[in-house]
This record gives C-alpha cells, structure tokens and sequence, in this order.
C-alpha cells in the first residue's frame, strides 16, 4: 500500500512537472530554470557540506569558469556549445585538483575561510581578465544551446532540459552515497581519525568531491550561460557562493534530494519577498534565520517530523 | 613483527614520547602500562599513523612504516581501537563493519582471516544489533563493534586503547574471553592498559610508560613478582 501511495505520488509529482511550463507564467518558467540550475550547483556544494563535513564557498568561482568557457568557447571560437561544457567542466576539475589538494588539508573554520577566499580570487580574476571574461562589461550573444541541432531556444525547452539533467545528477549522487565512498565521507566527517586507520584516504577523498563539486557548479555555469545569453561578473560573486551553501543548509546537509528544496526556496523566496521593496533581503534574512532555528534538519527534517507526527495522529 | 626503534613524537613542537624502544613478536600480547599523561594514547596515534614521528622508526616485519600514512597502514595488517572507541555513531553497525571489511580485502594481514559472520559469532550482541545505529548501543556493545571493526582489517596485530574504560565487569570478561581466543589463534596483541590487573591478565609481558618514556619493562614470567611486590605499582601507577 505504502509503495503504490508513494508510486502515485511520483506520478502526480512527474504530471505536474510535465505540465507546469503549459500552466505558468514566462517569469515563474524562469525562476522554475533557475531552481533547476540551482540544484545541480547546489548539490555539489551539498555533497560536501553534507556527507564531507566541508564547507566550500568557492561554489561561484567554478559556476562562473562553466559560464565563461561556455560563452568563450562558442562566441570567441565559434565551437560547437557542448565544446563549452566539456571545456568549462575539464577547467573545472583540473583548478579543483590544483587548488583542492593543497587546502583541503585544511579543516573546519581555515577550509572554509580558504574556499571563500578561492570565490573573492575567482571573481577579481573574472573582473581583470578582460580579454577572456569581458571584465565588467560581460560576454554578451551566447548563443542558446544547441544538441545535435535542436536548439533550447525558449524558456519552456530549457525548462525540459534542465530538470532531466538535475534529476540525472541527483540519481548519481544517491548512488555515490548509498555506496562505499558515501560511507566513507560520512566516517570522515563522524571520526576522522578512525575513518584513517580503517584505510580511508581522506585527501584524496575530499579531493575528489571537491572535483565533483566543481564540475557540478561548472556544468550549472554553462547551462546558465546560454539560458540568460548574457554574462558579467555580477553572477559569480561571493553572495553566489553563499546561495550555493544555504541550498543544503535549508534543505537539511545530509539529504540529497533535499537539494532540490534548497534549490526552490533560495529561487522563489527572495522573488516572493520582493514585493516588500527595498527592506525584503531583511525579510529573506528573517526567513533563513526561522528555517535554521526551528527546524535545525532542514526543510527535509522538518517534512520528515510532520509526517511522522500525522502518522502519529492517525494510528 | 613490530619494532619501536628511539622513538620521539609529539604535537607541534612539544615531545610527548622520548626515545621509546620496544618489540612485539608474532603472537605476542603487550601491555603497555602507565598513569594518565605518560604518553600511551600518543604512542598508539604514532603507531597508527595519526601523529608523526619527529624521530625514530617505526618497522612491521621489517619494513619502515614511518613515513607510511595512517590509510595505508591498515593494508600492512595493522588494526587500531582507538581511546573511546571512535566510531561512526551516525551509521549503523552494519555500516561500520561493511567499511572495514572492504578496506579489509587490501590487507595483508596474517593468517587469520575473518569473514563478516565469523566476526559477528564473536560477538553475539552485535549481531542482535546489527542494523541499529552504533549511537544506540550501551558502551560495552560499542567497545565490541569496535573491535569486530578491527577484525574485518584482518591484522595480524591488534593494538587496543583503553579497552576496558568505563565498561562494566562483566563486559570486559567477555570481550576479554574474545582476546585471549584471538591470542591462542596467534594474533599479535599490543594493549594499552591502564589496569595492571588486565595487563597481567592478557599480556607475556609489558612495558611501563612514564613521562614519555619506558621506565621499566616486565618481561615473561615477571608478571607474578610485579603483581606481588607493589613499589613499582607505587612509582609507576600510583596505585
């Protein structure tokens, strides 16, 4: 009974889904992309926080490599866009390696202070190189993405796009958990020390899912930049890292597909808030503020004590 | 099997250990004695990898391990229970042995091999709670799991810290029941004690630790004049 409520659930949950861009409106189709992009950002930054125990701020620097090699690649060079991907994504992963294996030597507060440290790097690096990044003026007529000839030339593509490429991430990295480097990462974070004389490499490991991590924020990075056709360093700032980090805080660290609640709240929240005018980051503030005191598990934990509190109620 | 040549280590720049020498032969129980603060939990961290000699070897059949990091040492038949167990309380037990038992099958331990239900037909209250989260386990369930943990490394040398701390009587004398079966099958003990009873009880022989040093070493057959005569419990273990 359990498995065919939850079956139906899913269903329901894909029908809405499919449906949603015939139902809404251009600007919440939009917000809906971002979600998306979010998620695939969000859930490397997750991964870390989450079953690592690290704290990485450095999200934005690789969303914005993922973004600029996108646009470079297919406006500078002319190439096709996937070239853009694959780019951004071995950039990614190579400065993950170069920057990861010497600081995440470090632990708890200097490792995150490095990572933000990594983010302000990146995003002086975006600003004066010029001839690469545009500087503040930006890249501009990205072309929308196209795969093997059709092009996600609306919002509504993009929207069908997306949302199979997080859902696809998201099965990964469940998997990636459920399996013996999941429980190693959650040994480190536990009791590093036993984790160690059980045979964990704990550098190596956290390199590689700090390597994850960046090509997961590359790959929203390529995405974003051919949604929005337009890039500066605007988008890849500090603040950007901070989002990337309160998509798993709200959620709950430790949930995977939490990431996806994350992702919805830090997209449609401050666009909720937006009509209180100048005082509503105070408001999206006040909100975070509610969320990580009253229910300290994340949304997730929270949904998970309420239906268990109905489960209660009606037995 | 395992040799300590002037052993010195500390943390940052301050020593702890002062030219330690000892040896463990195969199939041999160690102790290694002292009161709090002589340097034994150090010792162990040394030996495991976790803290870094500032001198001295450290050699497993001959090899060096000291420059070895402490992953690498459990392939090389080395298992630890580490002081106050350390384990993964947010898994379940399942979840801590399948960890060792995969890092297991790199290992080139001794003889003895330990399949998963061998390991659980030690401990019986652990295999009842096999699928709780270790959090949920009493102290000396826990101390049981840790050590099955160690098992599935499968080692040749156990080294045990503080085994026996804060657990009730009847714990230890089953878990020490399980070490003394492990010790006739031939696995090498080294345990940290802090009771010389115990000591006495499950080891050939010991070394007294004192201010980072070894301040006298008990051989084989010396364990009944120790345990007679109690000025070197006085010096020594205040007791």
């Amino acid at each position: 009974m359990n498995k065919l409520r939850r079956s139906l659930l899913l269903l329901l949950l894909v029908l809405a889904w499919a449906l949603a861009p015939l139902l809404l409106s251009r600007h919440l189709i939009d917000l809906f992309v971002f979600a998306g992009l979010f998620t695939i950002g969000g859930l490397g930054v997750g991964l870390l926080l989450g079953q690592c125990g690290i704290v990485n701020l450095a999200q934005a620097l690789f969303y914005g490599i993922g973004a600029y090699s996108s646009a470079y690649v297919t406006v500078q060079l002319g190439l096709p866009s996937l070239t853009g991907f694959l780019a951004g994504m071995l950039a990614s992963a190579l400065i993950a390696i170069a920057v990861g294996w010497p600081v995440l030597r470090l632990t708890g507060f200097f490792l995150a202070l490095a990572t933000l440290a990594l983010s302000l790097i990146g995003n002086v690096l975006f600003f004066e190189w010029d001839w690469l990044t545009g500087g503040t003026l930006g890249i501009g007529g990205i072309p929308k993405l196209s795969i093997f000839g059709f092009a996600f030339d609306t919002p509504e593509r993009v929207y069908y796009l997306v949302w199979p490429i997080a859902i696809l991430v998201l099965l990964l990295a469940d998997n990636l958990v459920r399996g013996r480097p999941g429980l190693a990462m959650r040994a480190m974070r536990d009791a590093a020390p036993a984790a160690e004389v059980l045979g964990v490499d704990m550098h190596r490991l956290k390199t590689a899912m700090f390597v994850i991590c960046a090509m997961l924020g590359s790959l929203a990075g390529s995405l974003f930049a051919h949604y929005v056709s337009y890039i500066s360093v605007q988008s890849f700032t500090v603040e950007r890292s901070i989002a990337f980090l309160l998509i798993p805080v709200v959620a709950g660290s430790a949930s995977v597909w939490g990431i996806i609640a994350g992702a919805l709240f830090v997209t449609f929240i401050p666009e909720l808030l937006s009509g209180f005018g100048d005082i509503h980051q105070v408001l999206f503030g006040l909100a975070l503020v509610l969320v990580v005191t009253l229910l300290p598990d994340g949304l997730i934990g929270g949904a998970d004590r309420l239906a268990q509190l109905l489960k209660r109620r009606m037995a | 099997m395992l040799q300590i040549q002037s052993l010195q280590a500390g943390y940052g720049a301050l020593p702890v250990l002062h030219g330690i020498e000892m040896s463990v032969g195969r199939n041999e129980a160690v102790a290694i004695v002292g009161p709090n603060g002589a340097g034994k939990t150090t010792l162990v961290r040394t030996l495991c990898g976790l803290v870094k000699p500032m001198a001295g070897r450290v050699l497993k059949d001959g090899v060096a391990l000291t420059d070895l990091p402490a992953h690498r040492r459990a392939e090389r038949g080395i298992a630890v229970v580490l002081e106050n167990r350390n384990l993964f309380v947010e898994l379940t037990v399942r979840d801590n042995l399948r960890l060792a038992e995969s890092a297991g099958r790199k290992a080139s331990g001794g003889s003895l091999r330990f399949s998963l239900d061998e390991v659980l037909t030690l401990f019986p209250a652990v295999k009842e709670r096999y699928h709780s989260s270790v959090g949920l386990l009493s102290g000396g369930q826990q101390q049981m799991v840790a050590i099955a943990r160690a098992l599935l490394l499968q080692p040749d040398l156990l080294i045990l810290d503080e085994l026996t701390t804060g657990l009730a009587p009847k714990i230890v004398k089953e878990i020490l029941g399980v070490l003394n079966n492990l010790r006739t099958q031939g696995m090498a003990i080294l345990l940290v004690e802090q009771s010389i009873t115990i000591a006495a009880e499950m080891t050939d022989r010991a070394y007294v630790l004192s201010v980072g040093k070894v301040a006298q070493e008990i051989r084989r057959g010396e364990w009944q004049a120790v345990l007679a005569d109690d000025s070197l419990i006085k010096a020594y273990l205040h007791g």
